[in-house]
Formats: structure tokens, sequence, C-alpha cells
């Protein structure tokens, strides 16, 4: 293929714009002053002071704690929705009810699905103090919209299995419960992995959701740097979102290398 | 329903497929009806009842939140709430045009590199992706704050007061949402690009086409369908979008978020902010139907 | 050797009881009924869609017939799900589970029933052994050629020592050359273990070669059951006459012992059943010579000869009579004035022919050349010549329908 070289200055160009911002949060949490942009000397201190940052510390448990718990829920939901999706003769309504069920969450803005959720847990409180804003509302928040997302991945990798090889183990005399260990679910498992990690992304990513069904105590990674923006950046955040950006940049290789294989 | 069939190889009655089915589904649809359908219709609710005099919600009956919404207020009409639904709408156009017009050349690039390096440059687009929207956003706000080169530079220009920063304009929220939503073109525009026979651009080449009419009768209609999923994956979270005109906007360029946000927190005036959500839930719904008849269209091309 | 349990010898194996099959408004089998004796390797022949494969299902239990039973070994096994009858099937798309290896493969239908350690062991080995398999053992299905994975999945279902072993066209994926290999392999196999196989084939030659008796389908209708010899040298039908090799189908009215056709009167061995119908002859039962035969004689000119190395193929012209021909303009149209059944039937069998138009052998209209021969290559027949056939009353078998 002979590309114009324009099209190349201009694609390197593009990416250049895309990764110009964090290059320079990147250089500035190395940067000596506290205040201003002026480059003053290179130092660790920032990393350092990091670690020591009782906030930070707790809004990266938090953050992974959220992520965590919320992945597990949505991937075993996700999981039965899809074999219920995929694997049972609903009649042609109900299917086109689940289906819409399914998309629901994917085409809602973020924004609405948060403030019905704030309006929503506002009425759940008069019947339980669970619904008090804090993790447990943003694990119920994270899984709605993680759902669909691992859904529809072990969805396409379903379909692709066929019906085949469920009558091969009939034939060879499995019950289904020895199918859904020996065949379904070792085939399933590159698509569950798959929406999982997917899942685990959205929710570390998430910001819009957390930020309006969190509570004073549960304070994440995305919502502390939310929180001192607009307070006043200092270069600890900086220090903070440079490792973020490097976790998701191993993070995405790695998947990369796992779907490439 | 007793009847018996043989369903993926099982001896069965639809009875029983059913009753084990159910309890496939149940766990998630009951979630979800529970922490998205209910809420949703609660929020359709709530945007009929009024709101009190402490910010509380006043459960009775009327269309006044409607009417706020399409400008009428207590002081008479005024275009405000118009005005922001439409500058969500046109942000949301511009942004889409701007990625599609920058996402061509880089996926055309990424196709172009050799199958071994292929992925290395599709992961340098997929990064940016998966970083957190608030990094990426509060970065901008650093690389055009005002002692930073490029305001230095608009400044020296005489574009900008001294002392000024490039932030909070439109231009900057413009800034940060193409570079929030690029990968979401590229990368479906990557997978439609790779797939495109070369052989009709040759054919058109061979044709004695110029450049442009080759790109836009053998290319173009080969990228449609990865051009269009890009499209709807931009155009519709673009219009809800919050955090970017929050962050680089300031209040000089509210968009329907922004309102939306200030209803629940500032104003608190829920019963408002669920009409403006109602409101956006309808633009979203009719860019979705627009992008079904249009996703048809594209099959036919 | 290991012993493989076979069932008795007596009495049948397998009895199929006018089993219907619906699916919705289409009728995929229309009241079939079967015996298969244990030990014979049975072959349900057809084109595609004529209820075949969904015969070999309803067997297996992956379909539940509308009406009718499955009888194995005098047991009832209609309401039985898959996982409960003692029969297996080789798909044609194989199925072997992507995530385990040859040996694993094998082993499914042993651990499954939770069969004992040793016995699996030993079994999954016998399994490796006669299908040559052993050096693949460890290796996952996609690592395989096609003809090893078609012999994985003969081996995982011949591990379990299957009543009845069922396979579904399983040689469609293969080349033509392993074809012919694999089949040879199948029928010995088949002798060696003495159990029941039942093949679902489209490929005439491939049921000829393999099979004790063949049931030729059509439409959900069992068109003819026999052996393989009998099918092709006694064919019943049209259909059957056409769909196994080359026929030459030669219309005529009834007479005593014999037919009157276009070209003349021909003895035959009986007194055709109707008043007007078919009468086959095979191109190789077609006796060539110089001098007029004794009986069932026509003089002939070739119209073409094709040389095709092994034999040599010549389509000859008949003389008509100057009275046949009024004869052939009244078997015409009454012909058209037949019942709509018979040209639905026609049609049907257009159609087929269509679809076999690949197979070289298999189409053979009366026109434009009246008869077909194959004969040996030598001596060479030249375009124009004319000479002598002989229609022997014993190769010319009158068709029911």
């Amino acid at each position: 293929m002979r590309l114009n070289p324009w099209v190349g200055i201009t694609a390197i160009a593009t990416l250049a714009f895309l990764y110009l911002p964090m290059l320079a949060v990147a250089v500035l949490s190395f940067n000596k002053t506290r205040y201003g942009l002026q480059w003053s000397g290179f130092t660790w201190d920032w990393y350092v002071r990091l670690l020591n940052n009782p906030d930070i510390l707790e809004a990266t448990r938090n953050t992974f704690v959220l992520a965590l718990v919320s992945t597990v829920i949505a991937t075993v939901l996700g999981t039965l929705f899809a074999i219920a999706l995929e694997r049972y003769p609903w009649p042609r309504r109900s299917q086109g009810f689940l289906e819409n069920l399914l998309y629901l969450p994917v085409v809602t803005p973020d924004i609405i699905f948060a403030v019905a959720l704030v309006v929503a847990f506002g009425a759940f409180r008069m019947v339980s103090s669970l619904f008090e804003p804090g993790l447990f509302t943003m694990i119920l928040g994270h899984v709605t919209f993680q759902i669909a997302f691992v859904a529809l991945t072990v969805r396409s990798r379903l379909k692709s299995l066929g019906h085949d090889l469920d009558e091969a183990a009939r034939d060879l005399y499995a019950s289904y419960g020895y199918f859904v260990r020996h065949v379904l679910l070792p085939l399933l498992t590159p698509g569950i992995v798959a929406g999982a990690m997917l899942a685990f992304t959205l929710s570390l990513d998430d910001f819009v959701i957390s930020f309006f069904t969190s509570g004073p105590t549960s304070q994440t990674l995305p919502l502390l740097i939310y929180a001192s923006v607009r307070r006043g950046v200092t270069p600890e955040i900086h220090a903070l979102s440079t490792l973020i950006f490097l976790i998701t940049v191993l993070l995405v290789l790695a998947s990369e290398r796992l779907t490439r294989r | 329903m007793n009847r018996l069939i043989v369903w993926f190889g099982e001896l069965t009655t639809p009875a029983q497929l059913y009753r084990r089915g159910l309890w496939f589904l149940l766990p998630a649809v009951i979630w979800i009806l529970g922490l998205l359908v209910i809420p949703g219709l609660s929020l359709v609710a709530l945007s009929f009842a009024e709101r009190g005099q402490y910010g509380e919600v006043v459960w009775r009956f009327n269309l006044e939140n409607y009417a706020r919404l399409l400008g009428y207020g207590i002081f008479g009409w005024s275009p405000d709430t118009i005005l922001i639904l439409l500058r969500s709408l046109w942000v949301a156009f511009v942004t889409t045009l701007v990625c599609i017009v920058l996402a061509y050349p880089l996926a055309f690039f990424i196709a172009s590199r050799p199958p071994r390096t292929r992925y290395l440059w599709l992961a340098l687009v997929i990064i940016p992706f998966w970083t957190n929207l608030v990094i990426r956003t509060y970065a901008w706000q650093m690389l055009l704050a005002p002692d930073f080169p490029f305001a230095k530079l608009a400044q020296g220009l005489g574009l900008l007061a001294p002392d000024a920063g490039l932030y909070p304009s439109p231009l900057a929220v413009y800034i940060g949402m193409v570079t929030a939503f690029l990968p979401f073109v590229v990368m479906p525009l990557f997978s439609s690009v790779e797939r495109l026979d070369w052989s009709l651009v040759e054919a058109a080449q061979d044709l004695y086409a110029s450049r442009i009419r080759t790109f836009f009768q053998a290319v173009w209609p080969q990228t449609l369908p990865g051009l269009t999923v890009g499209v709807i994956l931009t155009f519709i979270p673009a219009m809800g979008m919050f955090v970017i005109p929050d962050l680089l906007g300031g209040a000089k360029y509210l968009l329907v978020g922004n309102l939306i946000q200030q209803q629940f927190y500032a104003s608190r005036d829920w019963p408002y902010g669920a009409a403006v959500s109602l409101g956006l839930m309808v633009m979203t719904l009719i860019g979705l139907a627009l992008y079904r008849r249009r996703g048809k269209d594209v099959d036919l091309v | 050797m290991t012993t493989v349990a076979r069932p008795p010898a007596t009495g049948e194996s397998l009895s199929i009881q006018n089993v219907v099959k619906k699916f919705g408004d289409f009728t995929a089998l229309g009241g079939v009924s079967l015996e298969v004796p244990s030990g014979e390797f049975f072959t349900l022949l057809g084109p595609s869609g004529c209820g075949k494969t969904t015969l070999l299902r309803i067997i297996a239990g992956l379909e539940v017939p509308t009406e009718g039973r499955v009888v194995l070994l005098g047991k009832d096994i209609t309401p039985l799900p898959a996982n409960q009858r003692p029969v297996n099937t080789v798909f044609q798309s194989y199925a072997l589970f992507p995530h385990l290896s040859v040996w694993e493969n094998i082993a499914f239908g042993l651990k499954s029933r939770r069969m004992d350690k040793a016995e699996v062991e030993r079994r999954v080995k016998y399994g490796l052994e006669i299908l040559q398999l052993e050096r693949f053992k460890d290796r996952l299905p996609h690592q395989l050629s096609g003809g090893q994975r078609q012999r994985v999945a003969l081996a995982r279902a011949l591990v379990n020592e299957p009543q009845v072993l069922l396979l579904d066209e399983p040689m469609s994926a293969l080349d033509a050359k392993l074809r012919a290999e694999v089949q040879v392999q199948l029928r010995r196999l088949q002798q060696q273990l003495g159990l029941t196989f039942i093949l679902v084939t489209h490929d005439q030659d491939e049921a000829m070669a393999v099979s004790d008796r063949i049931a030729l389908m059509r439409m959900g209708h069992l068109e003819q059951v026999g052996t393989p010899d009998e099918v092709y040298e006694r064919p019943r039908t049209r259909y059957a006459a056409e769909f196994l090799g080359a026929a030459n189908l030669i219309k005529g009215l009834r007479l005593p012992m014999g037919f009157e056709a276009s070209f003349g009167k021909l003895a035959l061995n009986r007194t055709p059943p109707w008043d007007e119908g078919y009468v086959a002859i095979r191109p190789e039962r077609v006796r060539l010579s110089e001098v007029e035969p004794r009986q069932n004689g026509l003089r002939v000119r070739v119209r073409e000869a094709v040389y095709r190395g092994a034999y040599q193929e010549v389509w000859l012209e008949t003389r008509r009579a100057r009275a046949s021909d009024e004869l052939r303009e009244s078997l015409s149209s009454s012909a058209m004035a037949s019942s709509s059944l018979e040209t639905r039937r026609a049609r049907a069998s257009d159609e087929l022919r269509e679809s076999l138009s690949s197979s070289a052998m298999a189409s053979s209209s009366l026109e434009p050349c009246d008869i077909r021969v194959r004969t040996a290559p030598h001596p060479t027949f030249q375009a124009g010549q004319e000479l002598w056939a002989e229609l022997p009353a014993d190769a010319l078998v009158v068709l029911d329908e």
C-alpha cells in the first residue's frame, strides 16, 4: 500500500496531539518546584510523598476494591445472562425485550444513569441505610453498566460455538452438568476473561457514576484527582496520574498480548 | 409446553427449559430492572414534581419543568436552556466531524504498517482511550495554562490577553472532546480499512481518477460501516459529556451535562434536573434512531 | 486384541417403525420403517433434503420424531435422551472438543460415564491403536489434518462400544483421493469389529463401496432398500435407476412378455405391470455387434463415441420406425395429460437431475441420443457408423414407476 507522505505526517501529528498532555504531566511530576510550570530540576520526591499520603493510599484501596468486587459480580451475572439469551428458546417478544434490556446500559448516557441512581438511592434510603452514598452504592452502580459489556463479550463467544459440541457431548453420554463443567465453561473462559478485563477497566475508568454515587468515605482515585484539580493541582497529583497512566499502558499491552495469541 | 423437544442435544420440554433458563436470566434482569429501569422511571416521575423551598421534592404534578426546559421561566421566555441544548448538539457535531477528519489518516497509516508493528501502533491509539478521562482532561488544563508555551504564543500573537490562559474557553472544550473521542472513531474505522478491497482503488486509479475522486468513489463507501459505528460511539456520549466542559469550559461554555449536574448539586432542583436529563435522553434516542436508519443504508451500499 | 461387545447376532439390531418428522409445515420424514440386522453396514443414500440426516439424528436422539418408534435390540429407545442411548455418532463437522487433546477427546464418552480409570486408559489406548493415532494423542484438534480429525471422531465414538455407530457424511470434508482410501478402511474396520454402522451419504459411489445394504431415500420416503447390486441391477423406480449410476430409460407400451418403444418391440422377462411406462438398461449392459443378434436387436447409428481410457462411451441414435413416430406422439400427449402428481414427481426428478449434473454419468435424457453405451475401449467406434445394438432381455429392468 502506497500512501501519500502527508497521510503519515498527519497521523504522527495526531498521535502526538493525543500524547502531548500526558507527556507534559509526566515531565512536571519530576519537577522540583511545587508551584508553576518552570523547570527547576529533577526529583523523585513527589512519588515518595505519594506513597506516604494516606488519602491517596485510601483512594487507591477504594478504587481497587470497587473494581474487583463489581467485576466479580458483573462477570457472574453477565455470563449467566449471555447463556440465558443465547441458549434458551424464549418466545420472540421476550427475546426482544431482553435484547433491549441488554443494550439499555450501553446506550444510556452515563450522566443520566448517574442521576437516576441518585434519585433511586434517595428513595431506597427510606427503606435501608445501606443505600447511604458509599462504596456499596458505587458497586451497585458499576455492576449495572458492567453486566452489559460482559454479557455482550460472552455472547459473541457463545455464538461462535454453535450447537455441534453440545450435541457431541450429549451423544457421548454427558449429563447437562457434566457438559457445562467440561465443555461449555472451559470453552467460554476466554470470553469470560475478556469480558471481566473489560469490566475491570471500565470500573477503573469511570468518573461520572462514581462522582454521583460516592460518599465521604469512598473517595476513589479519579474522584481524588478531580477534587484536587478544583482545589489546585499539586505535583503529587502529576505523579499519581503518571503512575496510573503507566499502569494503563501495561494493562493494554498485556491484554493485546493475550488476545493476539 | 409439555411436548418433548431436543434443544442443543438435550431431551427436554419447553417448560423445563424455561424453568432452568430463568435461573440464568433472573439475576441480571432483576439487577438491571432494579438499578436502571426503576431509577429511570423514578426520574421520569420526578420530572413532573416540584422543587420545594429548601430544595426538597414536592410531589405535585405539573409540567413546569418542561416549560422551563423550553425556556419559559418566571421572567418570561429566555433562550438560555435551549441554547445549552443546541450548544451540546453543536459541540457533539463538531467533535464528531473533527474526529472523522483526523481519524482517516491515522487509520490508513496504521493499516499501512507491516503486520508485526501494526498492533503496536493500534495500541498507541487504544492507550489514551483507556486512560482515565479526568487525568487526560486536567492534563490539557496544564498545557493550556497561561504560562505554558501555547498560551504564551497566543499572547505574543495578540490573540490572547497577557497572562490569560487558553482555558476555560470553547476552544479548550473542543480540544478536550476531540482527544477524548478520537480513539472511538479510529478503532472501528481501522477495522474497516484493514478489510479494504484495494483492487477497487487500483481500478479507480487505472481509470485516471483523481486522488479525491478515487477516495470518494473507491475508498469512502467501503469504510462506511466502520465510520458509522465510530460516529455513534462519538456523537451520543459527546452530547452528555460532563467532565470536559466542567474542567475546560468553565462557566462560559455550559453543556447539558453541566446543567444536569448543577441541578443535583449547587441548585438542588432535582425535578428540573430530571426534566433536563430526559431531554438529553430524548436527543440520544433520536440519534440512535437516525443511526439505525442510516445503518440500514450502509448495509445496502 | 481387546474384545468389543457384540450385539447378539439374532434378530434385528435396530428397528425404525413408521417414523414421521415434521418441521412446522414441512414433512422431513413421511413414515419410514426400516430393519437393520446387527453387524450390518447400512447406508442411507439420497440427495440433500431427502431426510436422511434427520433420520440419523432421530436414531441418535438429537431429534424427536413426530410419530413412530425407534427400537434397539427389542427395547424402545424413543423416549431416551441422546446421552442414555447406546448409540454414538461421527458428526459431519466431527465436532471434536477444541480444548481437549486427542486422548481426552477419545476418553470423553468413557469419563462422562464415570468409568473406571484403568478401563478408560485401556479403551482409549485401543482406540488410538486401531485408528493409528498413537503419535497424535497429545495434540489438539486444530493441530491435526482433516483425515486425522476424522479418525479421532471415529475413535471417540468407537471406544464406547456402541450398539450402533452412526456416521453423518463423515467423508464430505476429505478430498477425493483420501476419501477413497478412508472408505476402504471404514469397511475393513466395520468388518473387523462386527458392529452395526449406519452411514448417511449423498455419494452413490461411497454407498456402493462400503455398504451391505443401501436405503435410497427421496423426499422423506424410502425409495428402495437392498444390497448394492440389487439396487443397482434391479432399480424399482426411475429415480432409483437414475440416482445410482447412469441408466437408459426407454418409454413404451405394454406387450405380453415385452413392450413397444419408439424404435420397435423388445422382449422382456416378464410382462410389465403398467400399460405405459419405463424400462431401464445400464449403459454397460448394451452389447454392440456387426451381426444382427437373435433377440432385441436394433439397427443403430453411432452419433458420438468418446474414448475414456478404461472404457469407451458411445451414444447411439436409434432408427425410428414410421409407425413408432406416431406412437411417440401419442405417448408424449398422454404424458402431458397425466395427473398433476406425476408431473410434480417428474419436476422433482428433473431438479434432482440438475443437481447431479456434476457427475458425468447421471443424465440419461432420450434426446438427442437415444441410447448410451459403455463398452470396451477397443475397437473404437466412429461417428456415423451403423451397427447392431442388443438390449438383452435379462438386462432390461421394468420400472414400477
